[in-house]
């Protein structure tokens, strides 16, 4: 089976990766479908993974992937039929304006904003994790972070009202 | 504070909750094993391909490294139906509270390669849980009136082999756990066959109606499926497009092309050409493998495959969806046009 190596990154580094994906797709059962899927992969190519200079980059790479391309995979599963009745639990985060206002961006930016403020990648780093160049990560991160500087002053005046009415 | 140091402060602080597998070593070793058993299936199965193809043919073409931008493509038969690559199964969680079973739906879910009917149930909750072993089948006997549970009859219909499953159900919620349900007709010698009607399924103490007052016409027993899913299919990080004439005349063939993009900085590696199935709606046709020059997609290339379809003489007239979908060595899939489920087309006589 794999080498002892890979158990021990398995064992050492899933919860970051849990971590990460959680953050990434904001649902914790997906965020373990998407580091299961990756670490898999990992185990697969592990011989040649590990003569990278950074087998965990790699494992991010393959979850950040995985889950830009996930909107895709669920729009081919078609059922048809009658429509259930009623909806199911909105998979929403508990209440956290700005955890509210990032599961609200597209995947792109949303990506962009948990690469740079969660692991401190450079842009290069997010660039070369997402596939684009340096300058579609600095527009992206731009238009993101506008977005939420747009939307949060209202939020945390609110906060600040409820905190001095208490 | 900035919204960049609250943007850091809140990823920090929501990665908290976030606790780790029990047994992640073992885990993720029985999906790498799981691979690799369909890898040397799938490597297995071509290299009796590549066998038969030097004894007919005595020439093995070499595949250059480079990729061509068109490609006119030929097709020879499918050796068989391709092995899809599928999410692993998930480990077992806490039973489903039978509470939050919303209902049980008729499901006729369509695919290029066919129909998969069965019931199904969704659950309303954020927790993901599993649903396990076989419910109880309940239906008002026609000659008594009266509610009763249907004799479990095991075996009764082998179940579809051309579709994945996985026992149990472990789902969240919005997802499907399904079921099958098929009435028993060869009833033992002295044995009456029974009539029922409303249906209902019981799900631990609580029990669901089966959808359209479903009833068994004169059977004895039933089978009853246990609960699973059918996983999702594993896509290849490739985009896929159809171009092909609007209107297409039943018997007829048509030039259409295949457009397959690597939207990433690496290349993609496809091993071999893809296997693929074009379909007309749920009317799939045969799997057949292209014979193309490629191994590989260059980063941000697309490739074009040009090739002819035909469509049966017996297709229905009216609106229709041109299907591709294209199955790589390593099972992974590539769905033409997912976001509209297909390509729009007109078939005439």
């Amino acid at each position: 089976m794999a080498p002892d190596d890979f158990a021990e990154f398995v064992r050492g580094r899933h919860v970051e990766l849990l971590r990460f994906a959680y953050l990434l797709c904001g649902d914790r059962y997906l965020a373990e479908d998407l580091v299961q899927d990756a670490l898999e992969r990992t185990g697969m190519a592990w011989h040649r993974v590990q003569r990278q200079d950074d087998p965990e980059g790699y494992v991010r790479r393959t979850i950040t992937n995985r889950f830009l391309n996930r909107l895709r995979a669920l729009r081919s599963e078609r059922l048809v039929g009658d429509p259930p009745e009623r909806g199911y639990v909105d998979r929403e985060p508990p209440d956290h304006a700005l955890w509210h206002l990032l599961a609200r961006l597209p995947r792109q930016q949303r990506a962009v904003l948990v690469l740079r403020f969660y692991l401190d990648y450079s842009e290069a780093q997010i660039a070369q994790t997402l596939g684009c160049s340096t300058g579609t990560v600095k527009s992206t991160t731009s238009r993101a972070l506008a977005k939420l500087r747009q939307q949060l002053p209202a939020n945390s005046q609110l906060a600040s009202v409820e905190k001095g009415a208490s | 504070m900035t919204v960049e140091q609250q943007l850091r402060e809140t990823l920090q602080g929501k990665t908290q909750a976030v606790t780790g597998w029990a047994d992640p070593v073992t885990q993720i070793e029985r999906g790498v094993r799981r691979r690799k058993r369909r890898r040397l299936a799938v490597q297995a199965v071509a290299a009796v391909t590549v066998l038969v193809t030097v004894l007919t043919v005595g020439l093995i073409q070499r595949r250059p490294a480079e990729t061509p931008t068109n490609i006119d493509a030929t097709v020879d038969e499918a050796v068989g139906v391709p092995h899809i690559l599928r999410r692993s199964p998930r480990p077992d969680r806490a039973a489903c509270p039978p509470e939050r079973i919303m209902e049980v739906e008729w499901i006729v879910q369509s695919a290029p390669w066919g129909m998969s009917t069965g019931f199904g149930a969704r659950l309303f909750t954020d927790q993901r849980c599993t649903l396990s072993g076989r419910p109880q089948l309940f239906g008002v006997d026609v000659a008594t009136g009266q509610r009763v549970e249907i004799p479990f009859v095991p075996n009764v219909a082998p179940m579809d082999s051309g579709r994945v499953r996985q026992f149990p159900a472990t789902i969240d919620g919005g997802e499907l756990a399904r079921v099958e349900i098929h009435g028993n007709s060869a009833c033992p010698t002295g044995q009456s066959p029974q009539s029922y009607r409303d249906l209902s399924l019981l799900i631990g103490d609580r029990q669901l109606d089966l959808p359209d007052q479903r009833s068994l016409t004169a059977v004895c027993g039933a089978d009853v499926s246990e609960w699973f899913v059918e996983p999702p299919m594993e896509y290849a990080s490739l985009d896929a497009y159809l171009l092909a004439p609007k209107t297409l005349r039943r018997g007829e063939d048509f030039s259409y092309t295949v457009q397959i993009a690597n939207r990433f900085p690496r290349k993609f590696n496809i091993q071999d050409c893809p296997v693929y199935l074009l379909g007309l709606g749920a009317q799939g046709q045969t799997w057949r493998r292209l014979s193309c020059d490629i191994s590989s997609i260059d980063a941000h290339r697309t490739v074009r495959f040009r090739m002819t379809g035909h469509v049966p003489a017996d297709a229905a007239v009216g609106p229709a969806k041109l299907t591709w979908i294209g199955v790589l060595p390593n099972g992974e899939v590539i769905v033409a046009d997912m976001a509209t489920s297909g390509y729009p087309v007109s078939i005439t006589q």
